[in-house]
């Protein structure tokens, strides 16, 4: 089974992050893609999120207001 | 990734203390400019007032640049600008939860340390303010508060990295709601950092050596950066931005984030142009969110913009030849 990991992409270090998990998948030699999410439809799609660094009243805000998180 | 390259490793403003008995390293390169990378993607928003803050954080801002003036108002006002008053940045720090920056005077020590101790976020020593002292930057590897610096071109952008800039903004003409000039520069340092890439590729050092020599920079900064094909600092777009358009644009050309004067809180509709920015800097390349971004603001209430060719002070000049 493959591992799917999905960035969210609003705001913060989108790109170090997909980088460092793509090395780590290499380094450890496993089954698994990472790619950046947006919408529901694609964090849906994921087996985990990562947030990355970046302003969190500002990521939160985003989220909210194009529907990629709901509450 | 984060690169390190010109980093100081004993410079003065990486202090070590004990905070809660834990030991910790403040001001290092690491830190100052991974926080730069916290700014990605973003839009920071030049504001004057706590009412302009609460706005800008409203609409998702990922900083505030607290200033005296607008640049628009520095440019019709004249005569000298400085460093915002303590009092305000002090109040805008504590109504918003995102970080504050100020401006400083290009070359003074002082006023940046001035800020340092206020405790803000981040000090731009930046062109719009008057420049105290034209010959010389500050020594920014000196603080331990991160500094950005403005740049025209890579040569620029490197001396200011020698000096210990954790972040690059590449200039407009600030003030003017024309961002002809922001687009020239960014092109001009990723046309800059393509030629250096492939003379790198190509395995000609010496040609390295004459480009450090051109630069005004030591060869092994302009080694690293050709290696990297890009700046090693995060790099924001500023000057002339007015519309979701404008940010769309500079994002697409490679820039990390934006950098918003005077277009948002000279527009007529503050509110929605931000809303409109930040909105269209995340989803710039997706054309549908941008078009939806530029609907909502109202072109009627843009700031008038102004003509770079006929302006008599031309900000951008300033420091770019030390």
């Amino acid at each position: 089974m493959s591992l799917n990991l999905g960035v969210l992409s609003i705001q913060g270090d989108i790109l170090e992050n997909i980088l460092s998990v793509q090395s780590a998948i290499n380094a450890l030699d496993i089954d698994g893609t990472v790619t950046s999410v947006r919408t529901p439809d694609e964090i849906s799609q994921v087996d985990g999120l990562i947030i990355p660094g970046g302003e969190s009243t500002t990521i939160g805000q985003l989220s909210l207001a194009n529907g990629t998180l709901k509450f | 990734m984060l690169p390190l390259y010109g980093e100081r490793t004993n410079a003065k403003g990486i202090i070590s203390e004990k905070l809660n008995s834990v030991d910790t390293l403040r001001g290092s390169s690491t830190l100052k400019r991974g926080f730069a990378h916290m700014q990605k993607n973003g839009v920071v928003m030049d504001v004057t007032n706590v009412e302009q803050a609460l706005i800008a954080q409203e609409a998702g801002a990922v900083s505030v640049m607290v200033l005296d003036k607008l640049p628009s108002e520095v440019r019709k006002a004249g005569g000298v600008a400085r460093t915002a008053s303590i009092r305000i940045i002090e109040e805008i720090m504590d109504s918003v939860t995102i970080p504050v920056m100020a401006k400083c005077r290009i070359g003074h020590v002082n006023e940046a340390l001035v800020l340092q101790e206020t405790d803000v976020d981040m000090i731009d020593e930046s062109e719009v303010l008057t420049p105290a002292d034209e010959l010389h930057h500050i020594w920014k590897w000196d603080f331990t508060t991160p500094v950005v610096n403005g740049a025209r071109s890579l040569a620029e952008a490197l001396r200011r990295i020698e000096e210990g800039a954790s972040m690059i903004r590449t200039k407009g003409e600030p003030g003017t709601g024309n961002v002809a000039e922001a687009i020239t520069h960014i092109k001009k340092v990723n046309d800059e950092l393509r030629t250096i890439k492939s003379i790198y590729d190509s395995g000609d050092n010496q040609d390295l050596v004459r480009i450090a020599r051109e630069f005004k920079v030591s060869y092994d900064i302009v080694e690293q950066t050709a290696k990297l094909g890009r700046l090693p600092v995060v790099n924001f777009a500023a000057g002339g931005i007015a519309t979701p358009a404008d940010a769309a644009y500079l994002m697409s050309l490679g820039c990390d984030g934006i950098f918003v004067g005077s277009g948002i809180f000279n527009a007529d509709d503050a509110q929605e142009r931000a809303n409109a920015i930040v909105l269209a800097t995340t989803f710039w390349n997706e054309s549908d969110k941008v078009k939806e971004a530029q609907k909502m603001i109202d072109e009627r209430q843009s700031m008038l913009g102004l003509d770079v060719k006929t302006l008599d002070l031309r900000m951008q000049d300033r420091g770019g030849s030390a």
